[in-house]
């Protein structure tokens, strides 16, 4: 049998217990100061998953006291190949609060084999002098919550984030610029990793640089014209999934008023109805035929009617329907082969993708039925650790493959390809942890300035495992970082937007306003809340609702762009509801913060042509709200932090060509 | 019926994503010895039970560990094991009481069962004796030392063969030496007559290959050569654009720039297969060698100078039908090099008496596939290193460069450390100016024992060693709870490319600097 031996002899130059405990190392090593410091300080942590459990490890051992922790995933098996806080009774609980008992209740059991130099006074001793029990806070939570307020932020010294995903980052990111709070950002993937300070008006933030957003497809390209896997895959992952288990027949709607185009009109409405059809078959959910006319429906029917479009495939290969029966009369599959130990990396048989989609389907089914039973309004969502969905969306996908005559991928890709996976390891996250570390000492140092860059790398040509690279100056038209942070308290329940407008926004600094023009563009994060040059009736309506009914409720952020004036990187009004008998003289708002940017460009610069680029500015604007895209399935990209090495001998691969380095850390 | 993969591919999904199913099998089939469990130690072994499988006859479990409670150092060990034990069930660890000093004075023959031997701070003298006992069982060596903000390990693993290295973008288009069936596919198309819609769609490496034709034509027969000669081939392509932004064509274009370099055996790989192992094949000659030489020889032969086509192609615009077609086109010219390869490692594995099947087709064809980036690390020993061959020129221009950043520093004071430790006794809980006092002579001694002139040597020490030694003494032995974690990530990310032969490992030393947050390798 396959062995591993571990073998593990003693520590040869043990010390006498009493000479030190861990305190007095540390003390050693960082100096007094530093150490107080660091025992002083209030650090948040946000994610719990791979760097955050060496992080966590990390920061109690390094003697920091008070820690906060907020992680919205529960845990899962695939998890604990890294995430050493946690173990197989785990599953399924939340990660926060597992980590933060481990460390508070079996602080010393978890790290006895770590505390080597002075086991003995573990028990006696370091309870009481190092019992970290009172000072982890964990949150069972999403860091988007409205709890979490920029003045809760600011009840910091460090946030430190070891996240898995592009909206949490930049979310946070936002957040510790409002509250001007230090941000230490890391991530890893694979052997890759990199660790660096975000601090408002001295470093880069990470919106400075943009970032690659997660690909989209046109629906037609999903629902009618797919020609790679990928395609296939999203149409089982986000339309067929969710039509038959989940409620995604809003998304649709909108998703189609999007981008119908005079071209693609018909076709579109073909979809509409073909997705209405598949609703009255899912009516029969449960029942025998139910699979049978599924199946029907989706590679038989509507492939037929695709087919009758005959201007579609002048210049494409064309699909072949399958047919039930046919298929069902074909040699019954033999057992999944089991491949090397590791089944799911084979790629099914259109027989064995055929057998599994039946099966799979009723597993849905029956599950759904379940689920609904509790409450009518139960739906499943997709999970790419899901095992029945897993199943489901990678038979659908290769069959749907197989029609288009487009290669099929084993479950392994599939999953990778629809659960965005990013490949991640134990060590990478320990060496990034550790740096995160150093980055805290530096900055709890008042040495936030000499903080570098610094990323993990393979060993390339250039010898060496960390690249260093210095911190950048903010970009100075940075629309999150170089905007002014405006604290606004008003009543939300009684303004409304148009009184907003008029008396906060658009009222001349004189008055106590802010003193833009007319034309405005106010954002809440990716949510347009208003905009002049884009004609919308919705935008109409939003004027006379209060603040309160458009969802902009405590801690949110406007950001407000004035289109008057070019590059406007705006204000973000950090909103807080007061009544105007708490307001000092009973004013109807409060303003705090700077009112008039740092440095006001000259007036014949700053106004701006109208003529030019104003169509494209729309465009532009109209890509934003949405265009009608199926949601992609994720590249293992989507949701990277991109790294661009300015170090060229780094940043070039064997070719001569520039790479870039992506980085993220896992889930 | 389910398709649910087992736990284990569950469990270890995410790695598997990064080193597959073999890379698993491989730290599965490994015996790790860890020496001295210090702080770092642990992180490392830590991070080397979270990814692994293991199962370990218990034979050998000490069952007296009650009885040596009371001895602190002892018991350590076995702590450990259990507690690593609880962060990965499927392993089982087994520990030992006898010292390092012991087994490897007393007992080398211990060692004999390991894959691997990693040892924490162990001194000088016995890394040596143990560095040789390794090198007899060709058994790979890492010496990791850390304290206070610096760390450091060294790598003696001998002769290290790695066909994965996993290059990232690679791809071989051989523009300048087109296979015949590619050409054939390429005169299919009679760009003249396509619609705009068919136009649009040729792969841009039939496109390129298409007017590189043309241009040949032209020229005598020769590939545009200089960079003015390239520009001016662009120009061809953009001139029959059907519009200005046609992304096939585009994409041809931004190609260009490969033909300034030429098909053929990269310099790194030329050397390999020049090397007197590739030249000469015994029974004895490992995968790795045997299947280099059939390269070589396709090379000469079959290959006409060229390496087997890896088959790969990069994304492009196309219709799927000429795509699919581009690709049978790529992987059929594969499969037939690949063959030929195959065939010929048959031929040598029978000429040396084994049997013509010795060696998995997934090797040779990895090994085809990744030919222009496979790799051949010869490690020095540590007897070279500190005795018969010091690399003094370069650790004195090293030392003298004025770069703060260069940690070779840190790898003299931490011999320096152990000189002092032989001849002092422990650093902990001394007077730090006595410290930096013995510390300073140790370091010149170090110094002059690498083979630096005394002078030299008491010059570097207090001009450049210095303010290093003293923030040493400072440490007071100890070791920081975030730099062996940090340490213990990075040997045994290392420790990982070894055992499972993919990525390329460090050779051999690497030095860390917290102060500076940089590390530095050295072939020391």
């Amino acid at each position: 049998h396959p062995a591993l031996a571990l073998f593990v002899s003693p520590a040869q130059t043990s010390l006498p217990a009493s000479t030190m405990s861990r305190e007095s190392h540390n003390t050693a090593v960082l100096g007094q100061t530093l150490h107080q410091r660091v025992a002083s300080s209030r650090v948040l942590m946000v994610g719990a998953g791979g760097i955050g459990c060496e992080l966590l490890k990390n920061l109690v051992l390094s003697g920091f006291k008070t820690i906060e922790v907020v992680d919205l995933d529960t845990i899962d098996l695939s998890n604990l190949n890294r995430q050493f806080l946690f173990q197989k009774q785990h599953i399924k609980k939340s990660k926060a609060h597992v980590s933060e008992r481990i460390l508070v209740q079996l602080p010393f059991r978890s790290y006895k084999y770590l505390r080597i130099d002075d086991e003995s006074k573990v028990a006696k001793e370091s309870a009481l002098k190092f019992n970290p029990s009172a000072n982890i806070t964990s949150h069972h939570a999403n860091i988007k919550d409205k709890e979490f307020s920029v003045e809760w932020f600011k009840g910091f010294d460090l946030v430190l984030n070891a996240l898995d995903n592009l909206d949490a980052r930049r979310h946070v990111n936002m957040m510790c610029l409002a509250a001007d709070v230090p941000l230490i950002e890391s991530g890893t993937t694979g052997y890759l990793g990199q660790a660096y300070v975000i601090k408002k008006d001295v470093t880069e933030c990470f919106d400075c640089t943009p970032k690659v957003t997660p690909t989209t497809y046109p629906v037609c390209t999903i629902r009618s014209t797919p020609s790679a896997p990928i395609h296939c895959i999203v149409w089982a992952k986000s339309y067929l999934f969710n039509q038959l288990f989940g409620n995604s027949e809003e998304d649709e709607e909108e998703a189609f008023q999007k981008e119908t185009s005079d071209e693609n009109a018909l076709e579109i409405e073909a979809l509409a109805r073909e997705t209405a059809e598949l609703r009255t078959i899912k009516e029969a959910m449960g029942s025998d035929e139910y699979g049978k006319a599924v199946f029907d429906k989706i590679f038989t029917g509507d492939i037929e009617r695709l087919l009758s479009m005959e201007d579609m495939w002048k210049n494409r290969t064309k699909p072949t329907p399958f047919y039930y029966d046919e298929l069902a009369a074909t040699m019954q599959a033999q057992t999944l082969s089991d491949v090397n130990g590791l089944k799911d990396q084979h790629t099914w048989s259109v027989r064995e993708c055929f057998d599994m989609f039946m099966d799979s389907l009723t597993r849905l089914s029956t599950r759904l039925l379940n689920a609904k039973k509790d409450n009518p309004t139960n739906i499943l969502v997709f999970d790419k650790d899901d095992n029945d969905a897993m199943d489901f969306v990678t038979a659908a996908s290769n069959l749907r493959s197989t029609v288009f005559k487009i290669e099929r991928k084993s479950r392994f890709d599939v999953k990778s390809m629809a659960g965005n996976i990013i490949p991640a390891i134990a060590t990478t996250n320990a060496v990034i942890a550790g740096i995160v570390v150093m980055q805290a000492y530096k900055i709890l140092n008042g040495q936030l300035s000499q903080t570098k860059r610094t990323y993990l790398k393979q060993v390339t040509r250039r010898p060496g495992l960390l690249v260093l690279e210095a911190n950048s100056e903010p970009q100075p038209d940075c629309a999150v970082c170089r905007t002014r942070n405006i604290g606004l308290k008003i009543d939300i329940h009684h303004t409304t937007l148009q009184s907003l407008l008029d008396n906060v926004v658009t009222a001349s600094i004189e008055n106590g306003g802010l003193g833009m023009s007319e034309e405005v563009t106010i954002l809440e994060g990716d949510r347009y809340i208003y905009e002049v040059l884009l004609y919308d009736i919705e935008f109409d309506d939003n004027a006379e609702k209060t603040l309160d009914a458009l969802a902009l409720e405590d801690g949110k952020i406007l950001n407000i762009k004035d289109d008057e004036v070019d590059d406007d990187t705006g204000v973000n009004l950090v909103l807080q509801h007061a009544t105007s008998v708490t307001l000092k003289n009973g004013a109807s708002f409060e303003l705090s913060g700077p009112k008039r940017p740092a440095m006001t460009e000259p007036e014949s610069l700053g106004k701006r042509k109208r003529e030019e680029g104003d169509e494209m500015a729309i465009n532009a604007k109209k890509a934003a709200l949405g265009n009608g895209s199926v949601p992609a399935a994720s590249t293992p990209q989507e949701d990277a932090g991109v790294i661009n090495l300015d170090d060229d001998e780094t940043a070039i691969d064997e070719d001569g060509r520039t790479v870039k380095v992506w980085v993220l850390e896992d889930d | 019926m389910t398709a649910i993969p087992d736990l284990k591919a569950q469990k270890y999904d995410r790695q598997l994503r990064l080193w597959a199913a073999s890379g698993q099998a491989a730290l599965e089939n490994a015996n790790v010895c860890l020496l001295n469990a210090t702080t770092t130690g642990t992180e490392i072994l830590k991070n080397l039970i979270l990814p692994d499988n293991a199962i370990v006859d218990q034979k050998d479990v000490s069952s007296n560990f009650f009885l040596d409670t009371s001895c602190i150092g002892k018991s350590k060990s076995l702590a450990i094991v259990e507690y690593l034990r609880e962060l990965n069930e499927d392993v089982k660890g087994h520990h030992d009481e006898r010292s390092p000093e012991y087994l490897i004075v007393e007992e080398p023959s211990f060692f004999d069962q390991f894959t691997m031997i990693i040892a924490t701070s162990l001194s000088d003298t016995l890394a040596l004796k143990l560095a040789s006992i390794c090198e007899a069982a060709n058994t790979p060596l890492f010496l990791v030392k850390c304290l206070g903000f610096t760390g450091m390990f060294r790598i003696q693993a001998g002769e290290n063969t790695i066909i994965e290295t996993h290059p990232e973008n690679f791809s071989d288009l051989r523009l300048d030496m087109p296979f015949p069936a590619f050409l054939e596919y390429v005169k299919e198309f009679d760009f003249d007559k396509m619609d705009s819609s068919e136009h649009g769609h040729v792969p841009f490496l039939v496109v390129l290959q298409h007017y590189l034709q043309v241009w040949k034509a032209a020229h005598d027969g020769k590939l545009p050569a200089s960079y003015s000669e390239r520009n001016e081939f662009k120009e061809l392509l953009k001139k029959d654009m059907r519009s200005y932004d046609e992304e096939n064509f585009e994409e041809a274009i931004s190609h260009v720039w490969r033909l300034a370099s030429t098909s053929g055996v990269p310099s790194e790989l030329k050397s390999i297969l020049d090397d007197p192992s590739c030249e000469n094949i015994t029974k004895d000659s490992t995968n790795f060698w045997i299947i280099a030489r059939a390269i070589r020889d396709f090379v000469q032969n079959e290959g006409s100078g060229l390496l087997p086509l890896p088959g790969k192609l990069p994304d492009m615009k196309a219709d799927t039908k000429g795509y699919v077609r581009l690709q049978q086109i790529y992987r059929q010219k594969a499969i037939e090099d690949y063959e030929a390869v195959h065939s010929r490692v048959q031929g040598l594995l029978t000429s040396v008496g084994l049997l013509s099947d010795a060696i998995d087709s997934r090797e040779i064809e990895e090994f085809c596939k990744f030919a222009s980036h496979v790799k051949v690390i010869r490690y020095r020993r540590l007897e070279q290193e500190y005795l018969t061959e010091p690399n003094t020129t370069t650790i004195c221009q090293w030392l003298e460069e004025s770069d703060p950043q260069n940690n070779i520093v840190h790898y003299v004071i931490f011999r320096a450390a152990d000189l002092f430790v032989k001849e002092h006794g422990s650093l902990k809980g001394r007077d730090e100016e006595e410290t930096v006092q013995l510390l300073e002579d140790c370091t010149t001694n170090v110094l002059t024992s690498i083979g630096i002139p005394n002078n030299k040597a008491v010059a570097l020490t207090t001009d450049r060693l210095k303010p290093y030694i003293i923030n040493f003494a400072r440490y007071n032995g100890a070791e920081l709870p975030n730099i062996a974690s940090l340490m213990g990530g990075l040997v045994a990310q290392e420790v990982i490319k070894i055992i499972t032969r993919q990525y390329i490992p460090v050779n051999n030393t690497c030095i860390y600097d917290g102060m500076n947050a940089t590390t530095a390798t050295y072939v020391l």
